[in-house]
C-alpha cells in the first residue's frame, strides 16, 4: 500500500445471503405485512446480522447470492458491520480495516444466522411488527 | 240474498291456473262455521278466491300485476293440438238452509285454431297465449225456484243482471276479505264502493227509480202546460230545459270534480305519510353524513398507516444500532486507543501541513524559527500523516460512532415507542368509530327505498298540481253554474208570466207541482233512509268494535260520514284511523262487515285470506275466538300459511304469556267443520298442480 495515497476504504461490490433464503429475503420486501416491505435489501441484511450476534448465531454461506449492493449501505451501516468484525475477533487492531472483504464475510455468517431467527419472528405472529418490536424492546 | 242464509256448498275447479280437476267442500255445520285452507305461499290459495271472483264478476280480483299465466293450466293448455280445446271451468254451488239454492259457472273454451306460437294478451284467457289459440267466455246462473226446480240463465247480460242482484261486485270486500291489504280497506275508493253496495242491497234503486220517474212526469206535464198557452211560452219552455240539461251536465261535472278533489286529497294524504317516513331531507342529511364521515375514515385510515410506517422504520433503523451497542462501542474505544497510539491521528491534509512549514507558522498564526523544536514537530507531523493511510477511514469511523451512540439512549427510544404506539392506536380508534358511524348510516340508508322514495315525491307533487287545476277548474265551473242558475231563476219567471190561465194550462200546471212535489218528498225519504242505515251501521260498527278493542276507553266514536268513509275519534277529538295497528285496524274492519251485513240484514259467507298476516301477538288469538260473535250463522272460511295458523308464541313481548296457535284456539271451541290443506304437486321439472288434502 502506497503511503502517500488515501486508503480508499471498499468492500466487495455484492454482499450475500444464501441463496436458500432467496424467496424469503424477496418476501419481506414484498409482503405488505413485512416490517421491510418497500425498504432496502440492506435493512434486511443488517437486521439479520445484528439479530445472528445477539443470538450468537453464525454460519458460513453455502451459495451466496451476490445480490446486495454495497455501495448501497449508508455510513453507520458500514461501520455496524465494521465494529461488529473488532467485537468478535478481539484480537484485531485497526490494521483490521485493510481487510474489507473478511469484515464482510463476517457479517454475511452472521445475517447468515440471524435470518432464522427474523423468519421466526415474522412467521410466527399475524402481526410480525409486534413481535420484532418485542423483540427490540427486550435488549432496550 | 238480503235475508238468505247462505253458505258455499263447494267450489269446483277445472284446470283454473295450479288446480288441474279439483272440488273444495266446505263446512255446512253451523255450530261449527269454520272451514280451514292451509296452503304455503304459491299453493294455490289467491288463486282459490281469485277462481271464485272470476266465477261472478269475469276477472280477479288479487292479481299480482294484472298480467302473466293465463288462467287455463299452462300443461293442459300445451298439448292442445290444432282442432282441439281446453276448458277451464269454476262452479260455486251454495246452499240455504233447504240445499242447493244457487249454482254459477263460468266456463273458458282455448281452441286451437293454428300452429301460432307468438304469445299475446288475452283479456278473456287473463294472461298472454299463444296467437294460434282463440278463447271464448260462457257462463250460467241456476236458481231454485219456488217450485224446486232450476231457472237458468245463460244470456251474458241477464248473468250480469243476476250475479248483481246476488253479491253486488261492489259489496264483494264484505264476502272475500283479503287481510294483507287491511290498509286499503279504509281508502275512499273502498267507502265509496261500499256505499253504493249498501244502497243496492237495501232496495234503494227502487226509490230512485221511482224520483226519476217523477221528474219526467214533471217535466212533461210543464211541457204540456207551455205548449196550452201557445208559442211563445212553448219557446221559452224549450229554452228553459236546454239550460237545465246544461246545469245538470254541470253538475255532474262539477260533482266528479269534488269527487277528484277528494281523491287527490286523500291520496296526498297517503303519499305525505310515505314522503313523512322517509323524508328526503333526512335521506340528503343521511347521504352528507356518510360522505363526510367517509372522508374522516380515509383520513383516520391515511393516519394511522403512516404513524405505524413511522413506528416500522424507527424500529428497522434501531434495531440494529441497539442489538450491536456493545460491538460499536467496543469500536469507538478501539479508534480511541489508536489514535492515542498515533496509529490513526486526526486527518490533517498534507498540503495544509506543508504550508505551515513553509511560513514558518503555526496553526493559531505564531511565527516559528527556522530551527526551532516547533518547526521539528511539525515536519514530523507530515511524516506521520504520509504514513497513515487509515487516518481518513478511522476518522470516519470515530465521527459516525460517535453521532451513532447519542442516539442510542434507551429511555428515549423506549419513550418514542411508546409515543408512537399510543398516537398509532388514537388514530386506529378513530378510524374504528368512524367506521361503526359509517355503517350505522349505511344500515340506516339500507331502510331508504330512494328510488321509491323519489317516486313518491314526484307523485305527491303530480298529484297536488293536479288537485290545484281541479280546484280552479271547480271554482271557474262553480261560478258558471250560479249564472246558470240566476239565468234559470229568470226563465222560469219568464215561463210562468207566459203560461196562460185557461182551465187546461191549470190542469196541466197542477199536476206539474203535484209531480215535483212527490219527486221532491221521494228524495227526502231516500236521504232520510239512507241517513238511518248510515248511522245504524256506525252506532253498532262502534258497539262491536269497542267490544273487540282492548283500548276501548281510548275511543270516544265512530264516525261514518254520508261517504261512508270511517273516522275513529279518540276522547280528545282525533282521528286515529290511520295509527290504529294491524290487529285494531283487522277489528275495525270486521265490525264494519258485521255491522253492515247485520243492519242490510244480509248473511253472505265470508272467506277471509290471510287473516292474521300482519297481526301479532294476542290480538290475533282474540280475533279467532271472537270472529263467530259477531258474524252469528256465518260460514266462516279462512286461507291461512302454515306458520300463521300453527305458530304458537313462547312468551309474548307485550303481556309475557303464553299464546296458543290459532289452531289450538279455534280446535279448543270446537268450531273448525272442515279443515284442508292445499299441497303444490310437482308433475315435472317446469310444472306442477295444487291437490287438496282433507285433514280429518
Amino acid at each position: 500500500m502506497s503511503t502517500d495515497e488515501t486508503y480508499d476504504f471498499k468492500f466487495k461490490k455484492y454482499a450475500s445471503y444464501d441463496e436458500e433464503n432467496t424467496e424469503f429475503y424477496r418476501d419481506l420486501k414484498r409482503v405488505t405485512k413485512s416490517f421491510f416491505y418497500n425498504k432496502e435489501m440492506t435493512n434486511i441484511f443488517i437486521t439479520a446480522m445484528a439479530l445472528g450476534y445477539k443470538k450468537d448465531s453464525h454460519h458460513p454461506i453455502k451459495k451466496p447470492s451476490n445480490t446486495i449492493p454495497t455501495a448501497v449501505f449508508t455510513k453507520e451501516e458500514r461501520w455496524l458491520i465494521i465494529s461488529l468484525y473488532f467485537k468478535t475477533h478481539p484480537e484485531a487492531g485497526v490494521s483490521s480495516l485493510w481487510e474489507p472483504e473478511q469484515i464482510l464475510k463476517n457479517a454475511e455468517e452472521y445475517a447468515n444466522g440471524g435470518i432464522q431467527f427474523l423468519k421466526m419472528i415474522y412467521d410466527e405472529s399475524a402481526d410480525p411488527l409486534e413481535s420484532l418490536e418485542e423483540e427490540f424492546r427486550k435488549y432496550l | 240474498m238480503a235475508g238468505e242464509n247462505l253458505r258455499i256448498k263447494n267450489i269446483e275447479l277445472k284446470n283454473f291456473r295450479p288446480y288441474e280437476d279439483v272440488t273444495v267442500e266446505f263446512s255446512q255445520d253451523k255450530k261449527k262455521p269454520f272451514t280451514i285452507i292451509e296452503g304455503n305461499n304459491s299453493a294455490g290459495k289467491t288463486s282459490l278466491i281469485n277462481a271464485m271472483y272470476w266465477c261472478l264478476y269475469g276477472k280477479e280480483q288479487f292479481l299480482n300485476d294484472g298480467v302473466g299465466k293465463p288462467i287455463p293450466n299452462q300443461n293442459i293448455l300445451n298439448k292442445v293440438k290444432v282442432g282441439d280445446a281446453c276448458e277451464s271451468s269454476v262452479t260455486i254451488t251454495i246452499n240455504d238452509d233447504k240445499g242447493p239454492k244457487y249454482q254459477i259457472t263460468r266456463n273458458l273454451e282455448c281452441r286451437r285454431i293454428n300452429d301460432g306460437k307468438e304469445k299475446k294478451q288475452d283479456i278473456d284467457a287473463a294472461g298472454q297465449i299463444d296467437t294460434g289459440i282463440s278463447t271464448f267466455i260462457s257462463q250460467s246462473f241456476n236458481q231454485r225456484s219456488s217450485r224446486g226446480d232450476w231457472d237458468p240463465t245463460d244470456d251474458p247480460e241477464r248473468f250480469i243482471d243476476k250475479v248483481s242482484k246476488f253479491l253486488p261486485e261492489n259489496l264483494s270486500s264484505f264476502v272475500i276479505f283479503n287481510g294483507e291489504i287491511l290498509n286499503s280497506f279504509f281508502q275512499t275508493e273502498n267507502s265509496e264502493k261500499i256505499k253504493d253496495g249498501i244502497e243496492k242491497v237495501s232496495g234503494l234503486p227502487i226509490t230512485e227509480k221511482s224520483i226519476e220517474h217523477w221528474g219526467i212526469l214533471a217535466k212533461q206535464y210543464s211541457r204540456k202546460a207551455a205548449k196550452s198557452s201557445g208559442p211563445s211560452a212553448t219557446f221559452l219552455q224549450e229554452k228553459l230545459e236546454n239550460k237545465e240539461k246544461t246545469l245538470e251536465k254541470m253538475s255532474k261535472e262539477i260533482s266528479v270534480l269534488e269527487k277528484n278533489i277528494t281523491e287527490f286529497n286523500d291520496n296526498a294524504k297517503q303519499l305525505q305519510i310515505e314522503v313523512e317516513k322517509h323524508p328526503l331531507k333526512a335521506l340528503e342529511v343521511l347521504k352528507e353524513q356518510q360522505f363526510s364521515e367517509e372522508t374522516n375514515r380515509k383520513q383516520y385510515e391515511t393516519f394511522a398507516i403512516k404513524q405505524k410506517d413511522f413506528r416500522t422504520t424507527y424500529i428497522v433503523d434501531n434495531f440494529a444500532r441497539i442489538l450491536l451497542k456493545s460491538a460499536t462501542t467496543h469500536t469507538s474505544k478501539l479508534l480511541k486507543e489508536s489514535e492515542i497510539k498515533g496509529e490513526t491521528p486526526p486527518p490533517i491534509k498534507k498540503f495544509f501541513l506543508e504550508d505551515l512549514i513553509k511560513h514558518r507558522k503555526c496553526m493559531c498564526g505564531t511565527e516559528f524559527d527556522e530551527n526551532s523544536d516547533e518547526m521539528k514537530k511539525l515536519s514530523e507531523l507530515k511524516e506521520r500523516v504520509k504514513n497513515s493511510p487509515l487516518v481518513d477511514i478511522s476518522f470516519e469511523g470515530k465521527e459516525t460512532l460517535i453521532n451513532m451512540e447519542e442516539k442510542l439512549d434507551s429511555k428515549t427510544i423506549l419513550e418514542k415507542l411508546t409515543e408512537q404506539r399510543e398516537e398509532e392506536n388514537k388514530f386506529e380508534a378513530a378510524f374504528r368509530a368512524s367506521t361503526e358511524k359509517v355503517n350505522g348510516t349505511i344500515e340506516k340508508l339500507k331502510e331508504y327505498d330512494e328510488v321509491k322514495i323519489r317516486k313518491i315525491a314526484v307523485s305527491l307533487e303530480k298529484m297536488r298540481e293536479a288537485r290545484e287545476i281541479a280546484n280552479q277548474d271547480l271554482q271557474l265551473k262553480t261560478s258558471q253554474k250560479q249564472a246558470l242558475e240566476l239565468e234559470i231563476k229568470g226563465l222560469e219567471g219568464q215561463v210562468s208570466a207566459e203560461t196562460g190561465t185557461t182551465e187546461v194550462t191549470k190542469k196541466w200546471s197542477m199536476k206539474q207541482a203535484l209531480s215535483e212535489m212527490a219527486q221532491s218528498t221521494l228524495n227526502q225519504i231516500r236521504e232520510e233512509l239512507l241517513t238511518d242505515i248510515r248511522e245504524k251501521v256506525q252506532d253498532r260498527t262502534e258497539e262491536i268494535f269497542k267490544k273487540l278493542i282492548t283500548r276501548h276507553w281510548q275511543i270516544e266514536k265512530i264516525e261514518i260520514d254520508e261517504n261512508y268513509k270511517i273516522r275513529v275519534i279518540d276522547t280528545e277529538g282525533v282521528d286515529n284511523l290511520k295509527t290504529l295497528s294491524a290487529g285494531q285496524t283487522l277489528y275495525l274492519a270486521l265490525s264494519y262487515i258485521a255491522a253492515v251485513r247485520e243492519v242490510t240484514d244480509t248473511n253472505y259467507p265470508m272467506i277471509i285470506d290471510s287473516p292474521f298476516g300482519r297481526v301479532s301477538g294476542i290480538e290475533r288469538v282474540s280475533a279467532a275466538e271472537d270472529l263467530p260473535l259477531y258474524l252469528p250463522d256465518t260460514q266462516i272460511t279462512l286461507l291461512v300459511t302454515n306458520t300463521e295458523y300453527n305458530a304458537e308464541i313462547e312468551k309474548d313481548l307485550q303481556t309475557g304469556k303464553h299464546i296458543a296457535s290459532i289452531k289450538d284456539t279455534l280446535k279448543k271451541n270446537k268450531r273448525v267443520g272442515k279443515e284442508m290443506k292445499l299441497v303444490l304437486e310437482k308433475i315435472s321439472d317446469t310444472s306442477s298442480r295444487t291437490i287438496v288434502e282433507e285433514v280429518n
